[in-house]
């Protein structure tokens, strides 16, 4: 009944993938249905660099999630098949095993197998349809290979999106970082911070009481550098709530009060993600940081914890500091994270 | 929702044979008498306040029957009192505990803040989705989980726009609060039974004497320094919970 190609011959032994879970991290649950095995994140990192996922093979997930700007793409919205722009920005994907509380700028997918299925089919990014991905990749010897080894299918007919968005969750599963100076220092034993990164720091946690407080903890604690809460922190200027021009988090709750809330993104490599924010809006850390000192711009339910700061230069320039002590690319040295095809 | 306090425990018997019985803990916000629905317009005596957010966390729970003993729930729960509309208020979060041993039961208790041996750890030490593994409910100054949020606006001048944005969150040792509430909870085997709780923010935002609290002068309280308000708040509680079963 089968017309696809045999692959019982091939080698089918999954072996759990070693996750290096950094001590002072948290834990985060594993969908009991897709466990990470090495073969499993091996054909989700062929997947997530290969264009083969869009309409024209010119487009892979790492387009718009490139491994060493921390998996964003340095534009402000990101460009997809045929230079369709988008109207976000790419977001990083380090630690995103740990997101809880929704996944998109506005939680409107719940999990990495679940929001895997949308860039395949979104008109702005890989425009391709899921039928027709399964049969390429049903076609292709390299992932008949890798779809045995990953799961275990015995026919190439048996490769289909399920399985597909899954080894692509396992390969996200293991994009952990925590080995930045900012996790050293704070968790670790022998590492320090200069006096500017340590006032930054300071003002970042509220932790002085002669240094302002810059609030800056409260929506991007550690150690994951973010609460995964969603807030409007005051970046656009608006008549009413009713008018912001990306409605967020209000355009999945259907809730007024959540319309120009996003999810507070974390900070984690922070200084490799530029422009910011999610439309790009800010070029540069030090324009994100003049944004807080200003307060933002009043609406509703901007956050109470937006407020002018009353920042110097030279405390604008410490907090600038301590977010550079949050870059870590040790990740770019595991080998099933970096770019198979090189 | 009046008549709020006292009465017995409603429940539902199914039948079965185990000697179990599934409890729930129903947590709902109020405003005076009306279930408190975010972002709308409440009069905290000559000032109009909205919430925006409201959680705490809630900890060492259990029930206590006749013989003193007790059953423990959860050792930590958070507890969010986000209803956006008024079903949503009424309907408040639900505590869900099952396979409680058949009893009659007089006592909850619980804690609103962490007790100090959990304050000593911090969310890394637990699962990102646990209570305790919350960062947004951690503060690294103060050494100390958050134990309670309670934010929202006020229009202070009374020109209708709700510009006054007030915070008064809860934490540090000595800020937790224990309760002991007596109430005849009844486990029977195979059916649910509920125990309603209520926390009136009307009664949270006062001063001893009664009065509301001046969130114009106090609309915020980061300064550790400056506790007067959020103690005054903890110890509120006590006034502020009301049972109804
Ligand atoms: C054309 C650029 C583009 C491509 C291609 C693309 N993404 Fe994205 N990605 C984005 C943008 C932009 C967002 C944020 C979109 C939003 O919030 O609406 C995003 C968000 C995400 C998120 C959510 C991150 C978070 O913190 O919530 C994940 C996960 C993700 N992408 C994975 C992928 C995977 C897997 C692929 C390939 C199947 C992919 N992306 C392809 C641009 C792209
Ligand atoms: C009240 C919560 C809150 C506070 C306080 C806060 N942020 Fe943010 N932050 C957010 C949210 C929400 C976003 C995403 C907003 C958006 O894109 O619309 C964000 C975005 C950012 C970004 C851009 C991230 C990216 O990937 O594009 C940076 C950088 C940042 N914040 C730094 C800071 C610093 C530094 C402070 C302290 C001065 C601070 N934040 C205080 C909530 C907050």
């Amino acid at each position: 009944m089968t017309n696809g190609v045999d692959l019982t011959e091939i080698d089918y032994a999954p072996k759990t993938y070693p996750i290096a879970i950094p001590d002072h991290f948290p834990t985060f649950t594993i969908p009991d249905d897709n466990p990470i095995t090495e073969d499993g994140v091996r054909l989700g990192q062929h997947l997530f660099y290969d264009p083969i996922l869009s309409l024209d093979s010119t487009v892979s997930c790492s387009s718009c999630h490139l491994p060493e700007k921390a998996f964003t793409d340095g534009v402000a919205v990101s460009t997809g098949v045929n230079g369709n722009v988008g109207r976000r920005s790419s977001m990083s994907l380090i630690n995103i095993a740990y997101a809880f509380n929704g996944l998109f700028w506005d939680g409107r997918s719940n999990t990495l197998e679940a929001q895997a299925i949308e860039p395949v089919q979104d008109p702005l990014e890989l425009i391709e349809d899921w039928d027709n991905v399964e049969e390429k990749l049903r076609r292709n010897e390299r992932y008949q290979t890798l779809y045995r080894k990953a799961f275990g299918i015995s026919n190439s007919d048996e490769i289909t999106r399920d399985l597909t968005v899954k080894a692509i969750s396992q390969f996200e599963r293991i994009l952990i970082s925590g080995d930045s100076k900012y996790d050293r220092v704070e968790y670790g034993t022998n590492a320090a911070y200069t006096n500017e990164e340590l006032n930054g720091r300071d003002m970042f946690f509220d932790a002085d009481p002669l240094t302002p407080d810059a609030e800056c903890g409260h929506c991007h604690n550690g150690p994951l550098l973010t609460t995964q809460q969603y807030i409007n922190n005051g970046i656009q200027q608006v008549e009413d709530l009713a008018s912001f021009p990306d409605k967020g988090r209000g355009e999945v709750t259907g809730i007024i009060f959540d319309n120009g809330k996003f999810r507070a993104p974390t900070l984690r490599n922070i200084a490799l993600t530029a422009p910011y924010m999610h439309d790009g809006r800010f070029e540069t850390l030090e324009e994100v940081i003049e944004h807080y000192n200003s307060g933002g711009h009043f609406a509703e339910n901007l956050d109470a914890l937006i407020q002018p700061l009353g920042l110097t230069e030279e405390q604008k320039s410490d907090l600038l500091a301590f977010l550079h002590t949050m870059t870590d690319t040790s990740y770019l040295t595991n080998p099933f994270i970096v770019n198979p095809f090189d | 929702m009046k008549n709020i306090i006292l009465l017995a425990i409603g429940i539902i018997v199914l039948s079965s044979c185990k000697q179990e019985g599934d409890f729930n803990l129903n947590f709902k916000g109020l405003f005076k008498d009306d279930a408190l629905v975010l972002n709308q317009a409440y009069e905290l005596d000559d000032i109009s306040v909205k919430f925006e957010n409201l959680g705490f966390l809630l900890t060492d729970i259990s029930i206590v029957n006749d013989d003193n003993e007790s059953v423990e729930l959860a050792d930590a729960e958070f507890v969010a009192l986000n209803g956006v509309d008024q079903a949503g208020a009424e309907a408040g979060q639900v505590l869900s505990y099952n396979n409680i041993p058949t009893g009659t039961y007089t006592k909850l208790k619980f804690t609103i803040g962490v007790p100090e041996d959990l304050n000593a750890t911090v969310p890394g030490d637990y699962a990102i989705t646990d209570p305790l593994g919350r960062s947004d409910y951690y503060w690294e100054a103060w050494g100390s989980y958050i134990f309670s949020k309670t934010e929202g606006n006020a229009d202070v001048s009374g020109d209708g726009v709700y510009d006054l944005k007030f915070f008064y969150h809860t934490g540090s040792d000595a800020l937790k609060r224990s309760f002991e509430l007596d109430r005849e909870i009844v486990i029977d085997k195979n059916s649910t039974s509920t125990l309603e709780l209520f926390l009136d923010y009307n009664e949270l935002l006062r001063n001893a004497d009664g009065t509301a609290f001046d969130i114009e002068a106090s609309p915020r309280n980061h300064d550790p320094n400056k506790l007067e308000i959020v103690t005054q708040l903890v110890d509120n509680y006590a006034r502020a919970i009301k049972v109804r079963s």
